[in-house]
């Protein structure tokens, strides 16, 4: 009775870890996209179908038969924390679903050869086992511990996935979601959604356990700071010491009460996000929050009302924006064909393997490893057909912190807001999600708005204002 | 002062859910001796049966009443009962170290029988507990309550009453603390104490059903991890109440509860107190309370005054081998391992070397558990922070000085020894399960205080490991270092082999027999525990080194993935239940730990069911392993050398008597053995 | 000159006077007896002289030297060796290793270091002085077992032999005869004999069991509630009248 039904989305993903903690904090941070000078552009859009697309050369690579290409999903599927990472292998297998129903690459079917459940604290053998085991050309990724990033990288397997763990940061066969994070940079998203609220006292809250999370606080209070004058807002209440698993955050909101707190932000998990809300129920305090994590549609539904009015920050184009881009019209089609739950994993999966299916196609059929790097390597604006803010491999391996030339041109975010129980896109200007800042200037301005789904790095994309 | 005034009625609430799960405790300990560490395991089972009937959204959908009634009033007493009958009537007199292997072994096992059973998806959602509209908020002017609140508060404080009155008022109460007592001279007494034994389980399951069910809405989701951190926090109000008063384990809780309100709410966010007093304030106060307080260490002398009726701990399966079977039981174990070593070296893929090189590694770790629990006899759960002091110091040396890998390993585990040193040394006057409560508040402090800070755990970034050289020899390439790592492991193996057999050794032999003896012939025990310590330390923190060698990047979520507090639980439990007397154990342990859930429930169980079943079985539960060395360690009383370890000696014994059969042609009686005309009382085991 | 003197012990015990102004003296090679009562303070002042408990006046000398703050397991380095009134064994551990761990106590060498250098192994020499010690104690055929599965009486002729181990210069007995049947106790007196006879040990027993110091030692002390109330040559004192009265009355 159990099985694909369990699946069933209930409540976002949840990057904790067990007794001791990692915490990201994603949308939080000054994670982003970039654009720069001269590159070649990409491809066309998804289902390939372009005349040496069908070239089937025959080839001598790991994972690469005449008529199918392997790849292996490893991802933290049971894990005492309570996440749900199946999912992730399902948007994989629906894009992947997708591409073979149009004839495949070069004669090739893409299939997911083992789909490997790292149970939290075994990604490390379960990505040797993969590399030595699975006969598959690429691994996609989504771990809540990826311990087993080093092995990737020294093989130089081509790595996709959800980019939630600082082991992405570095090795240039790494693809991710997103472009290297940078744990504790400063932007302006965070002052600007507070402006715009018009929300002025503000309260940080992050774990002391994690120091990622603590890097996250002191870069959204450093932000702040930053922009003080233009925003008018200034950090009243800031704790970034509470402890993993907490049930009870009472004194936190009490002082935020008496700071008169009127926008607070974490860099903690859902399930925290969660108690502080209910806490600033109990003692009535109206608090605009701001949610780094949380985006799934039942976990905003169950608790409809302690989340009533929140922000929260998909990590692509939000599902509930209209008009949607095309390419999320086919992951629901192809998502449901699939028999998976449209989530935001899924989406993640999806993304994935849409950015590998676009190395494949740069590499040109006399593919393998190294050039599948290589032209992915050449990229300067992947968008994931419009999902994602730009990435460009040119430089966005390296971590931000360390090199600022790493930065994205962009830093952008995309919103929804919770209400009544369900949550709707927000702050789009003219179709337009996407709400960005120039990631490389402290000045302060005004954001443009970006849709990226005709985003290229010449600058052909749709600006906003 | 209003402030504090608002921060003692803040705390209330989360002081009665600390006090609940203190309460259950001193329940525990009280009614049946036991320091039930399984507590959170056993809420765990019922809040996952709860969560079953009532909460599942594609469950069964039961309404509130009848699913907790299945779930708290049945199935909590009846587990109870059946760990009473199973387990604990016959570790009535055993030693409390023993008792506390055997709730250890519960706390991994239970779980993952209930996961199971119940076949619990990997993500258990609810927010529904057993209060109707639990998050509805009652207002008291400036404060303010859930009904999820308030049913916890009147639970608690009704339970406190109840509990207090019938041990002070009824017969039963005053025979169920008789019998931890001493069930002998209860049963003098006419009191049958098994009866008494099994009501006490019952009742205190029945409590930690009631704690499952009450607090799962204060988790998003449930999970046995979650109870299992709630039971640590509450543990310093139980030990506080001397593990023996209600009423103060109630105030404890309440205590620890307005104390850490007070610390969020006081001092500034940069002090001390906030950055790492705050957040390690359960512990802080756990090993305060033991190390201060007298009436604990008092508490460790009383054993039963007729525990010398029960017959004694069976001896080890005697050594009545032959030395032609000894011998070939020595060449059979060089051959299978030598045969494993040139298997790794030549034929085996890099997965595969990989995982035995890990093995190899959790085998010098598992020594460290050899010297600490098996010569010394007592249970450290901290061996995970040991080698994280090991690993973290070796990546930080090279990543900082580029210091040589394997000086900086050196160091690490001399700090490690440092660390076990100064550690054991307030906890020397604990015995038995005080310091393995000691050590559990030193792994919690390190985890959830210094792992974070850079100059440990390097922050947010990883650290660069390489494999090391020496001289001509470059251990970069994977199969040399597994060469690298079975060397240290021979290393040492045979070092503490040396030391089993030395003096240390046998000092820690007789004084595990009788310390006071031990002292009268001039031996010091201080000096020998705090030694014990520090050499085991030391040895987790050579094994932690190369950990961080093997990884080749280390960080947090290394620290995680494999240091982390749990573990510390369930190395123990496997070391234990495979033995942890010999170096063989520590071995066989490091390859069960790794190897056991690939090799055997992966690929040779399925496939040997795949014989037989008509349905294709592709792999078998890993929480399997957890399962069977969780069972395997609740024999400890039983057999302290470990089960498997006593097993094996049986099974040779068998072959023994076999080729004296053979040899003699004649059916032989079994060896004599000397019918004790009295007894000794042979003491706890400390 | 005395071996052992114990001058004014006196302990208190939440205002009970366990012990009052209690001395003794011991002298060299000598066998001395304390009796008393249940409960006249004979395991108090034991306690006492070992370092179990601390007196609140009152001091022991040891050889001329000030035993107040000496830790317990100093005292056995010092030369005092003692068995135990409920019989206090290391539990697991055969009568041989326990005169090979005694031996190595008494040598007092040894240490982690020298274990890690594989030099920590019974030698030859702690191996011949426990088969020695075995032979002396008749415990030959029991050499190698295990002694939980032992007899009460071996019991305490394997502790006698560990403490004999360590060389001690002066042997403290508690109650050694308790738990013991007659016939054991007999094997008991004639093994002290011997043991004092031969090594020249001296032997301080306690004893509630006035045939046995009766038929062993030459002075005796008697303790009643905490008071010492005779001393002497053995006979003289258990011709004392008020030790008749106090003690043996009914008895002798």
């Amino acid at each position: 009775m159990r099985g694909a039904a369990r699946n069933r989305a209930r409540r976002g993903v949840r990057l904790i870890a067990a007794g001791a903690v990692l915490t990201l904090v994603l949308g939080a941070c000054g994670n982003s996209g970039d654009d720069d000078t001269d590159a070649a552009p990409s491809e066309g859009t998804t289902g390939g179908g372009g005349g040496d697309l069908d070239e089937n050369v025959p080839i001598d690579e790991v994972g690469v038969t005449d008529s199918e290409i392997r790849v292996t999903v490893v991802a933290s599927v049971t894990n005492p924390l309570g996440g749900r990472y199946k999912e992730f292998a399902d948007g994989v297998q629906a894009y992947f679903d997708m591409v073979n129903a149009d004839g495949g690459i070069y004669g090739r079917e893409l299939t997911i050869a083992k789909v490997r459940d790292d149970q939290l604290a075994n990604n490390q053998a379960e990505i040797q086992a993969a590399i030595a085991e699975d006969d598959a050309f690429a691994v996609f990724v989504a771990a809540l511990l990826f311990t087993g990033a080093n092995d990737l990288a020294t093989e130089r397997v081509p790595t996709f996935g959800w980019n939630i763990n600082p082991e992405w940061i570095g090795p240039d066969n790494f693809f991710p979601n997103s472009g290297a994070l940078c744990f504790g940079c400063p932007g302006k998203i965070l002052p600007w959604l507070a402006k715009e609220l018009g929300k002025t006292k503000i309260g940080i809250v992050g774990y002391g356990t994690s120091a990622q999370s603590k890097l996250c606080a002191e870069g959204n209070r450093e932000s702040f700071e930053l922009y003080a004058d233009e925003t008018g807002a200034e950090v009243v209440f800031y704790d970034d010491t509470v402890s993993f698993g907490v049930t009870d955050l009472s004194a936190q909101v009490a002082q935020m009460k008496e700071a008169g707190v009127d926008f607070v932000t974490t860099c903690m998990d859902q399930n925290a996000v969660l108690t502080l809300a209910e806490e600033m129920d109990k003692q009535g305090i109206d608090v605009v929050q701001h949610m780094p994590q949380g985006y799934d549609a039942s976990y905003v539904s169950e608790n409809a009302e302690v989340l009533e009015g929140n922000y929260i920050v998909p990590q692509f184009t939000a599902f509930e924006h209209e008009p949607q881009p095309e390419t999320m019209q086919q992951f629901l089609e192809w998502i449901d064909k699939t028999g998976a739950e449209p989530v935001e994993l899924a989406m993640q999966g999806w993304i994935a393997a849409r950015q590998f299916h676009e190395g494949l196609k740069l590499a040109g059929p006399e593919f393998d490893r190294e050039k599948v790097i290589a032209a992915l390597n050449g990229v300067t604006d992947f968008t994931a057909d419009g999902m994602i803010v730009p990435i460009d491999w040119t430089r966005q391996h390296e971590d931000p912190a360390e090199n600022p030339d790493a930065r994205g041109a962009l830093s952008c975010a995309n919103f929804v807001q919770v209400s009544g129980g369900e949550m709707v896109s927000v702050f789009a200007e003219d179709g337009k999600p996407w709400v960005c800042f120039d990631a490389r200037s402290e000045e302060w301005e005004e954001p443009t708005f970006y849709s990226f789904v005709d985003y290229s790095a010449d600058g052909g994309s749709g600006e906003g204002e | 002062m209003e402030e504090l005034v608002s921060a003692v009625i803040r705390g209330f609430p989360q002081g009665c859910v600390y006090a609940l799960v203190a309460v259950g405790f001193v329940l525990t300990y009280k009614t049946s001796g036991v320091f039930n560490l399984a507590f959170g395991a056993q809420a765990f089972v019922s809040a996952a049966l709860y969560w079953r009937l009532h909460t599942d959204p594609e469950g069964w959908q039961w309404p509130i009443v009848p699913a907790a009634f299945v779930s708290v009033v049945i199935a909590a007493p009846l587990l109870g009962f059946v760990l009473d009958r199973a387990l604990y009537r016959h570790l009535r007199t055993a030693s409390p170290v023993a008792k506390l292997v055997t709730s250890l072994g519960l706390l991994v096992a239970l779980p993952e029988i209930a996961k199971i059973v119940l076949d619990m998806p990997p993500q258990a959602y609810g927010t529904e507990g057993i209060v109707p509209d639990g998050r509805v908020v009652y207002r008291f002017g400036d404060y303010a309550l859930n009904r999820d609140d308030i049913v916890t508060i009147v639970v608690v404080i009704l339970a406190v009453a109840v509990l207090s009155a019938l041990f002070r008022f009824t017969a039963l109460g005053l025979r169920m603390r008789a019998v931890v007592e001493s069930p002998r001279m209860t049963e003098l007494a006419g009191v049958n104490a098994d009866r008494v034994g099994s009501i006490s389980w019952m009742l205190s399951s029945f409590f930690a059903g009631v704690a499952g069910v009450l607090l799962a809405p204060l988790f998003p989701y449930l999970g046995a991890d979650q109870y299992f951190q709630l039971v640590v926090t509450a543990v310093a109000a139980a030990v506080l109440a001397g593990l023996s008063s209600l009423p103060v384990a109630l105030v404890g809780g309440l205590a620890l509860s307005v104390v850490s309100q007070v610390m969020v709410t006081y001092p500034p966010q940069d002090s001390f107190v906030r950055q790492v007093l705050g957040p390690a304030l359960p512990f802080v106060v756990l090993f305060g309370v033991l190390v201060f307080m007298p009436s604990l260490q008092r508490r460790r002398e009383a054993t039963d005054p007729l525990a010398g009726v029960d017959p004694p701990p069976p001896a080890l399966a005697a050594d009545e081998r032959s030395r032609a079977l000894t011998i070939g039981t020595y060449v059979f174990g060089a051959v299978v391992g030598l045969g494993f070593f040139w298997w790794v070296l030549t034929v085996a893929n890099s997965y595969w070397l990989a995982r035995f090189t890990e093995a190899v590694i959790y085998a010098v770790i598992f020594c460290s558990i050899t010297v600490i629990t098996g010569m010394t006899g007592q249970v450290s759960l901290c061996q995970p922070a040991f080698a994280a002091i090991g690993a973290f110091t070796t990546a930080q040396l090279v990543t900082r000085y580029d210091m040589s890998v394997l000086a900086a390993m050196v160091i690490g585990a001399l700090l490690a020894a440092l660390t076990g040193g100064l550690l054991s040394i307030p906890a020397l006057r604990l015995g038995g399960i005080f310091l393995a409560l000691a050590t559990l508040a030193f792994a919690l402090f390190f985890e959830r205080v210094l792992v974070k800070e850079e100059w440990v755990g390097g922050g947010a970034s990883l650290m660069d490991v390489p494999r090391p050289t020496i001289g001509p020899w470059d251990f970069g390439d994977d199969r040399a270092f597994f060469v690298l790592c079975t060397v240290v492991l021979v290393v040492v193996g045979t070092l503490v082999i040396f030391v089993r057999g030395g003096t240390t050794g046998r000092y820690l032999d007789a004084l595990r027999g009788s310390e006071v003896a031990a002292a009268a012939i001039g031996i010091n025990p201080a000096r020998l525990r705090i030694t014990a310590f520090a050499l085991s330390a030391a040895i987790a923190g050579v094994g932690g080194g190369l950990i961080a060698m093997f990884s080749e990047r280390f960080g947090q979520a290394n620290y995680d993935a494999r240091f982390s507090v749990f573990f510390g639980l369930v190395w123990t439990v496997i070391v234990v239940s495979i033995g942890s007397r010999t170096v063989e154990g520590a071995i066989q342990a490091g390859a069960a730990f790794i190897l056991f859930p690939l090799v055997i429930l992966q690929r040779f169980l399925p496939w040997l069911l795949n014989l037989v079943l008509p349905w294709h079985v592709e792999s078998l539960p890993t929480g399997l392993t957890f399962i069977l060395f969780g069972l395997g360690a609740i024999t400890y009383a039983k057999h302290p050398e470990g089960s498997v370890e006593f097993g094996k000696r049986r099974s040779l014994n068998a072959v023994q008597r076999w080729i004296d059969r053979l040899g003699r042609g004649s059916v032989d009686t079994p060896p004599d053995t000397v019918e004790p005309a009295v007894s000794l009382p042979t003491g706890s085991e400390r | 000159m005395s071996l052992l003197v114990a001058e004014g012990v006196t302990k208190k015990f939440a205002g009970i006077t366990a012990l009052d102004s209690v001395s003794l003296d011991v002298g060299e090679h000598e066998l001395v007896g304390l009796i008393g009562p249940n409960g006249a303070g004979k395991t108090t002042f034991f306690n006492c002289l070992l370092g179990l408990l601390r007196p609140d006046a009152g001091t022991v000398t040891f050889a001329g030297s000030d035993l107040t703050r000496v830790p317990v397991h100093r005292r056995a380095r010092l030369g005092i060796g003692r068995t135990f009134q409920r019989i206090e064994l290391f539990v697991g551990m055969t009568p041989r290793e326990h005169f090979v761990v005694a031996a190595r106590a008494r040598a007092g060498r040894g240490g982690l270091v020298a274990d890690l250098l594989g030099r920590g192994r019974v030698t030859r020499e702690e191996h011949d002085r426990a088969q020695e010690m075995l032979e002396l104690l008749g415990l030959g055929p029991v050499a190698d077992k295990k002694v939980e599965g032992l007899s009460l009486g071996i019991g305490r002729l394997v502790e006698v032999g560990r403490a004999l181990m360590t060389e001690p210069r002066l042997l403290l007995l508690d109650e050694p005869s308790s738990g013991l049947d007659r016939a054991e106790t007999a094997v008991l007196a004639e093994t002290l004999r011997s043991v004092q006879r031969e090594r020249g040990t001296a032997i301080l027993l306690v004893e509630h069991d006035v045939d046995l110091v009766r038929s062993l030692v030459g002075r005796v002390f008697v303790l009643d509630f905490g008071v010492l109330i005779a001393s002497g040559r053995t006979e003289d004192v258990f011709a004392d009248a008020a030790v008749r009265r106090a003690y043996l009355g009914d008895l002798v």
